[in-house]
């Protein structure tokens, strides 16, 4: 018995379980916040000031991560400990953000304060959808590939299909195969992929490749059927290296938007502070 | 496929290094990679199989990442520079634009002063020179901002300067919250909360009213949680714990006794007519605090109807202004005393009561007030009796001073009566002095008398001396007939009283043309003292002896003296109702006094001897005038009109005349506006709010009442939308 | 700027390991039992049999009760007796009594301190204490070096636990040495003694002489049997007489190819079929249960025949049983018609040692003796019965286990040998490249992996070293510059030995090892002073043990995606599986 309770103790929580914790706590924190907020409104109060320094304490909690990042040797818990802090405590700050701040009237000062704060934090949201998204759509592509390493790989691939397309004009059956790739591979393979690609990759124009090729085999005698099999190959290969190209560039990308507005909303936050501090003084 | 079909184990990839290799992206990365430096180093990759072709190498995603950020700050610290020490502009640190009403007052202003306005900074003053002041702590006055508010506001909140909650003083409060808490209810989480600690005089305006909340805010919205958690009896909300109305809206005893019990139960009903509220008290063409519906009436809408004919009638044989009494002429020459000029008609018995009025004028003068003393409290000389010497001579007193004042008003016209008024509305004044000056008396009790004596024409006292103090023991040969009978005063045997009243120094004797005049032939004159001749001596001879208008003396003379052209008119005895129905002064021969008919409701000179009645300063001055209050006089007014002695109003108040008026300068706790109510089918029904009593007072609305609309969803129940934060009471 | 640093490229036997021995203490040594058994003519020219002698050996003292031998390190070395007597304890001492401490390790600020420090330049090394140039300041790591441990009374030791005594002329743990193996036992001297240490570099060139193979292979056989059996839990309470007459029985056999490595590369290539026909059968299901199987090192594969294919349900390591559960069965049967025949069947996977022991011994000598609790069940469906035609199963991933899938997958990679396996879990991982940014800085901004490796479904398993079981890279190193950590069995490379040969990168199955190319501190890359051609050092993962931290990669992960695992041990692989395919 008693083994079995210190086995539960050590046994790390389910992923599940994690969510629930996370999310019961910050609704506590939320609900806490809210009381206090309504109590001090009440009771003539200066709520404003509350949720100002408790939103100030939660935006320092969040910059942590990135100090945690960077002095990694600290004994203060593995990052993803931080990163959850991180994800509930920025849910955390919106909430207080809205209380704090309720809606803009003017003052270009807390204008800007403000919208990049909602800049960040919207960041911050899209990039926490990304980390559940990507995954699932590299793991749908199939294998892995570092981002490092994926010109290389498309270097190659391109190469091994002139020479297949070189090849497919020395067999005797005709350049149908070789023109096909001068028209439609050449840009495919050397040209970069659309913008809107980037942002959300899509299969059709490897399809359509595909689709095209199948019909060049009424064309074609065995061996070069043989090539347009390989070079379909090579097809789709490149286009499961777009897609990891894409959607690695677009998490580095999004992350970098994230922390642009760091120090700008640092210095802004600052400013804010003390003047605020500065006319309370004064009453 | 295998992985090792196309994983061929790569190098190291750097991603935490500050360089890339300018080809990485071409896919032809050399193996050495940049240095620090983010110089190329192919060529030192010597012979170790690369191809040599050097590169540019690129800064790696995060160092871009990282410096990015650090020029994001950087350019806002730029801009923050420049506002700050180049610009110099306050107004960006503004956390919000002001409310519309603020905004435009300000807009007129220049940027620096448009912060200094309310709040405590110098209009020069740079924005670091202001932090750094705040900073250096020096003393602060936390109401600095309140007072700069009510530099503007201090006219509509005059008690909110002393910042105590609902502008009350300490006392004030402290009873209202023994009034008011009675029970102490937990019905919301509200009241369980500790009380807000707050000071006296702590209040800042700030508390409530928050600025720089965008053009639109409210900057009087008050969330109702604030009242509760300093009331000392909390609930949770107005239909849900709300004290009952005990008294709203309070009554006051109006100043117009006006019994909606009876009128609607008795006088409508039995006239057959409907009582309708909205008759009376709808009132469009002028809106009150309260909207359309008035308070109070004017009499003309609401009661002329049915009291102006009664109201006339009970004015219409008039007020006896002076009225001479009746003596026993022939006792009081037997007893050896002379009775005087006095009309036969007054002479045959003692009797009479001497008016209010008569007996006030009288008591302007010592002699007169020691008589009156004598007397009896209400005048009536009736009771005097007619053997005792010294009542006898009483009564000749009297009469003289009758006669004396008659003739002093005769001579005096106005002047000499508002002599006598001033001189008895202030006695002091009138003691020291012989002529009452009316120099110390504040400008409206001189107003008031000019009222009080009005209209009256000295005709009226002159045809009184005539008719009824001539001298008929004359002899025709010293008369010399005056064109006016103010002359004949000068030529009439004064009596010893009347010589030492008027000395000589009487203006209208010595400065009467009429004295050096030449006696004319007057007709006017001549006949009377042929008529009296004729009277006096033997004159059958006289055609005109039997002329049976002889007796009525009063008219005696018309048409006389010149027979041929003389024409012969029955002048009927005057009487108020046939000749004077729109009021006016005149003598009543048959009552031997000099009347005045009122013109009717609110006759001013009614009023105005009223309000000299109630008026303090005539009080112990004329006790008797009391009379005039009584049912029978013009006291038909106080059936209406009350008198209020309090202290409250000035001495002219004193009189009720006009219903109360609310003062726009007082905030009630309470506030209430019909208008929006009325707009309801079934509240414009007065009555289902307001419901009448056995007394004619109203019952005390009830909470039920409001309760159905007023609720969060409906008509809403916010404290402030019936009560007032910002209070001021009477005194 | 100079941009190369010519210097003198460093050779094998570069550094004796012991300077002080001299060509004729090696040839004294050679004239002594039972080195005196050696032919020299076995060895080629290139390592003869003396420089062996006088470069990989050397003679040293231990005071009585020093330790020589602690039971669980991963020693490199076999000891000749010279002069006096050691003691194998067979039964164990504890940790304490081993006086084990643990590596020297920063502490977190020293380690904070270190990370934090930007370097300038790729791969720096200390020019001055390369083995290149030569400098006395460096000592060879050694798994039991200069500093001694001392049993304190050691004779109440010798008198509580039972312990075998090797004489004069005998070798001892070798075998460990030979196969990479944890030293099974500890060796402590009774009274003073002379041994003479061979690395194992030296005992695998010796081991070309067949007499010496035959001698080792014997003296194998005896020392190590008794205290192996006692590792497993069958003979744990067994009585002192029964095990040894147990002992007696065990047939000692080997399977499948000790350089298993060498041909690994090909044999991926290869049909599944057809790698699974190579592997060596050691025995097969449907066949008599005779005797029950006990794997003393390598792994053997568990495997059942699908269709025409075979299915692997699990590898068996140090210490698995195969076939007990028949056994038993067959032990509770009534009578011999019921017995049944082995279920599955087992083969080699690289190369096997397994103990053989006939059923009938097992019947009358151990059962007796074992709880019924520690028995295993009766077989409820056998799939092979004397009587019933053989039938499929349907593939069924059993609960609690991982599925087949997985294991034939890490059964053919050989990634079952790894104890420090990296895992990615690539549904969690967003490729965000932290892990390894965090292995640069610990690493002195040099990455020590590449996140990118053989894939499984979602599972991940980038080219970060795993510190086998079975850790091959470190056959053949010249310098033994890379060496087993005697605490946690941290493989890891001394740069300042390394000479660059690129052994252990080849030799390494999982291209886990990278060569780089080295420069000093100035960024100058460092060059063969004769032929400029480029000094290159052998790199690999070391899981960050001189920092208190532990692995970067596993601590800066932000997606709780990767993971340092022990593929080895099945449940606490299943367990971390289990919870993230969830």
């Amino acid at each position: 018995m008693q083994l079995n309770v210190t086995q539960l103790l050590h046994r790390p929580w389910s992923f599940f379980a994690q969510r629930c914790i996370s999310w019961a706590i910050t609704f506590l924190a939320i609900a806490i916040t809210l009381c206090c907020v309504w109590g001090l409104t009440v009771r003539f109060g200066r709520s404003d000031l509350f949720t100002g320094y408790s939103l100030l304490g939660v935006c320092l909690l969040l910059a942590f991560l990135s100090i945690r990042k960077r002095m990694l040797a600290l004994p203060i818990g593995p990052v993803k400990v931080w990163l959850q802090i991180h994800l509930y405590a920025g849910v955390l700050s919106l909430v207080l953000f809205v209380l704090h701040v309720g809606w803009f009237n003017g003052g270009w000062l807390e204008l800007m304060l403000g919208s990049l704060f909602l800049w960040i934090a919207g960041t911050g949201l899209y990039l926490w959808y990304l980390s559940r998204r990507i995954p699932k759509r590299l793991l749908a592509v199939g294998r892995d590939v570092v981002l490092e390493e994926i010109p290389r790989l498309q270097q190659q691939h391109a190469e091994q299909a002139y020479e297949l397309a070189l090849k497919s004009t020395q067999l005797g059956e005709g350049v149908t195969l070789a023109d096909y790739y001068q028209q439609k591979l050449v840009p495919y393979f050397h040209a970069p992929r659309s913008l809107f690609f980037g942002i959300v990759p899509s299969i059709r124009t490897r399809r359509r490749l595909l689709r095209e090729l199948d019909t060049l085999d009424r064309y074609l005698g065995t061996e070069g059927r043989a090539l347009r099999n390989q070079i379909c190959d090579l097809v789709r290969k490149k286009d499961e290296l777009d897609v990891h190209w894409a959607m690695q560039n677009q998490l580095r990308f999004c992350l970098t938007m994230h922390i642009v507005g760091l120090w700008a909303l640092a210095l802004l936050i600052t400013v804010h502070v003390t003047t605020v501090l500065a006319f309370v003084q004064r009453g | 496929m295998h992985w090792k079909q196309w994983d061929t184990p790569p190098k190291y990839f750097r991603p935490a290094d500050g360089w890339e290799c300018g080809r990485l992206r071409s896919g032809l990365p050399c193996a050495c990679g940049p240095d620090a430096q983010g110089r190329c180093q192919a060529n030192q990759a010597l012979k170790s199989g690369e191809d040599l072709t050097t590169c540019k190498p690129r800064r790696s995603l995060w160092w871009r990442r990282r410096r990015l950020a650090r020029a994001g700050g950087l350019f806002v610290a730029g801009i923050l520079a420049l506002i700050i020490f180049l610009g110099g502009d306050k107004e960006f640190l503004a956390p919000g634009e002001l409310t519309s009403h603020h905004a435009q007052i300000l807009s007129r202003h220049t940027t620096e002063n448009r912060c200094a306005a309310c709040h405590e900074l110098e209009a020069t003053e740079s924005v670091m020179a202001f932090l750094t002041k705040s900073w250096s702590g020096h003393a602060v006055d936390r109401q600095q901002q309140s007072i700069k508010c009510l530099e503007c506001h201090q006219h509509a909140l005059p008690n909110a300067k002393d910042f105590s909650p609902h502008d009350l003083p300490e006392t004030t409060l402290a009873e209202l919250t023994r009034a008011g808490s009675g029970s102490m209810r937990l019905t919301s989480f509200a009241s369980v909360l500790p009380k807000q600690a707050l000071e006296g005089n702590e209040l800042a305006c700030s508390g409530c009213h928050l600025e720089h909340q965008g053009r639109m805010h409210d900057l009087t919205m008050l969330n109702s949680d604030r009242c509760q958690s300093c009331h000392a009896n909390r609930f949770a909300s107005f239909t849900n714990g709300h004290p009952e109305f005990t008294n709203y809206p309070a009554h006051q005893d109006t100043r117009i006794s006006f019994n909606h019990q009876s009128h609607s139960a008795k006088h409508f009903a039995s006239k057959g007519k409907s009582f309708d509220c909205s008759s009376c008290h709808l009132d469009e063409s002028q809106p009150s605090a309260v909207g359309p519906v008035g308070r109070s009436v004017s009499y003309e809408k609401a009661c002329a109807a049915c009291h102006d004919a009664p109201l006339r009638s009970s004015f219409s044989d008039g007020i006896l202004v002076i009225n001479l009494p009746s003596f026993d002429r022939q006792k009081i020459e037997a007893a050896g005393l002379t009775l005087g000029a006095w009309p036969e008609e007054a002479s045959l018995m003692t009797d009479g009561t001497l008016s209010p009025i008569l007996r006030w004028l009288l008591a302007s003068t010592p002699r007169g007030k020691a008589l009156l003393a004598k007397l009896p409290a209400d005048g009536k000389v009736t009771d005097l009796s007619t053997t005792d010497l010294e009542s006898l001579r009483l009564q000749t007193e009297i009469a003289a001073e009758i006669r004396l004042l008659v003739e002093e008003l005769a001579v005096g016209g106005q002047p000499a009566l508002q002599k006598r008024l001033s001189a008895s509305l202030n006695p002091t004044s009138n003691s020291e002095s012989g002529d009452g000056s009316s120099t110390n008396n504040p400008a409206q009790v001189i107003n008031r008398d000019s009222q009080m004596i009005s209209g009256v024409s000295p005709d009226v006292f002159r045809a009184a001396w005539l008719s009824w103090f001539q001298d008929k023991n004359e002899t025709i040969a010293e008369v010399t007939f005056p064109k006016s009978p103010a002359a004949v005063v000068g030529f009439g045997r004064p009596s010893p009283m009347l010589d030492e009243q008027l000395s000589g120094q009487d203006p209208l004797l010595e400065q009467d043309p009429l004295l050096a005049e030449t006696p004319v032939d007057d007709p006017l004159v001549a006949e009377p003292s042929t008529s009296k001749a004729s009277t006096s001596k033997a004159s059958n001879a006289d055609p005109l002896n039997a002329d049976p208008l002889t007796e009525n003396s009063g008219s005696a003379t018309f048409g006389d003296g010149n027979p041929a052209k003389s024409k012969v008119i029955a002048l009927p005895d005057l009487s108020p109702q046939m000749h004077l129905p729109h009021g006016g002064w005149f003598v009543d021969q048959r009552r031997m006094a000099i009347v005045y008919v009122p013109v009717g409701h609110s006759d001013q000179i009614v009023k105005s001897w009223l309000t000299a009645a109630t008026s303090k300063a005539s009080e112990e001055g004329s006790s008797h005038f009391k009379a005039m209050l009584a049912p029978k006089a013009m006291g038909a007014c106080t059936e209406c009109h009350k008198i209020d002695h309090s202290a409250e109003y000035s001495v002219d108040e004193k009189y009720l005349w006009h219903a109360r008026e609310s003062d726009p300068s007082l905030r009630a706790f309470t506030r209430f506006n019909h208008v929006p109510h009325l707009t309801l089918p079934q509240l414009n029904q007065c009555t289902s709010c307001h419901s009448l009593q056995e007394d004619g007072r109203f019952k005390s609305m009830q909470l039920q009442n409001c309760m159905d609309c007023h609720t969060k969803q409906g008509a809403g129940d916010s404290c402030t939308q019936c009560h007032n934060y910002h209070i001021k009471l009477r005194r | 700027m100079e941009t190369t640093l010519p210097i003198r490229r460093p050779k094998r036997w570069d550094k004796p390991l012991d300077p002080a021995l001299t060509q004729e203490d090696a040839e004294w040594l050679l004239s002594l039992a039972p080195l005196a058994y050696l032919d020299p003519t076995k060895f080629p020219k290139s390592t003869p049999l003396v420089e062996i002698i006088r470069n990989d050996c050397r003679a040293c003292q231990y005071e009585h009760g020093d330790v020589i031998l602690r039971e669980g390190d991963y020693g490199s070395s076999a000891f000749l007796i010279l002069r006096g007597n050691v003691r194998i304890f067979v039964t164990r001492l504890s940790e304490a009594q081993l006086g084990r401490q643990a590596t020297p390790r920063k502490t977190w600020w020293q380690s904070l301190v270190s990370t934090m420090r930007l370097q300038r330049f790729a791969e720096v090394r200390n020019t001055e204490s390369l083995g290149a140039t030569t400098s006395a300041s460096i000592a060879i790591r050694q798994p039991n070096g200069q500093t001694h441990v001392f049993l304190q009374d050691v004779d109440r030791l010798f008198d509580t636990h039972q312990t075998n005594t090797v004489k004069t002329g005998e070798i001892f743990g070798e075998l460990s040495a030979i196969n990479r193996s944890p030293r099974p036992f500890s060796v402590v001297a009774d009274g003073p003694v002379v041994l003479l240490e061979i690395r194992w570099q030296g005992l695998r060139l010796l081991r070309r002489d067949p007499g010496f193979r035959e001698h080792l292979d014997n003296l194998y056989r005896q020392t190590s049997l008794a205290s192996h059996l006692r590792e497993v839990n069958l003979f744990r309470f067994l009585p002192e007489e029964q095990l040894t007459a147990v002992a007696q029985e065990i047939r000692f056999e080997s399977y499948g190819e000790l350089e298993w490595y060498n041909e690994f590369e090909e044999t991926q290539q290869l049909d599944v079929q057809k790698r699974i026909q190579r592997e060596t059968l050691i025995a097969e299901e449907g066949t008599q249960a005779d005797h029950l199987l006990l794997i003393r090192s390598g792994f053997a594969r568990l495997s059942e025949r699908q269709g025409s294919g075979h299915r692997t349900l699990s590898y068996l390591g140090r210490g698995h049983q195969y076939g007990l559960d028949e056994i038993t069965h067959n032990w509770k049967a009534v009578d011999r018609t019921q017995f049944l025949p082995y279920q599955r069947s087992l083969r080699a996977i690289g190369y096997v040692d397994v103990l053989r022991l006939p059923w009938k011994v097992l019947h009358e000598k151990v059962f007796p003796f074992v709880r019924a609790s520690e028995m295993p069940p009766a077989i409820k469906q056998p799939r092979y019965e004397p009587t019933r035609p053989i039938v499929d199963s349907p593939l069924k991933s059993q609960s609690g286990e991982i599925e087949t899938g997985l294991v034939e997958f890490l059964v053919d990679e050989r990634l079952i040998n790894g104890r420090e396996t990296m895992v990615i879990d690539t549904l969690r991982c967003t490729r965000c490249d932290d892990c390894v940014r965090a292995c640069a800085t610990f690493h002195d901004g040099n990455p020590r992996f590449v996140r990118q490796g053989p894939q499984y479904g979602q599972w991940l398993f980038p080219h970060a070293c795993m510190h086998c079981s079975d850790p091959v890279c470190m056959i053949g190193c010249p310098t033994g510059a890379i060496a087993r950590d005697t605490n946690n069995g941290v493989v890891s490379i001394n740069p300042d030995t390394c000479i660059g040969c690129q052994t252990c990168a080849e030799s390494c199955p999982y291209d886990n090892i990278r060569m780089v190319q080295i420069s000093d501190d100035r960024g100058r890359k460092l060059v063969d002073e004769q032929n400029q051609l480029p000094i290159l050092q052998a790199t690999k993962c070391d899981l960050c043990q001189s920092h208190p931290s532990g692995p970067a990669c596993q601590r800066a992960c932000p997606h709780d995606a990767l993971v340092r695992v022990s593929v080895g041990d099945m449940p606490n692989l299943v367990e971390w599986l289990k919870r993230h395919a969830a």
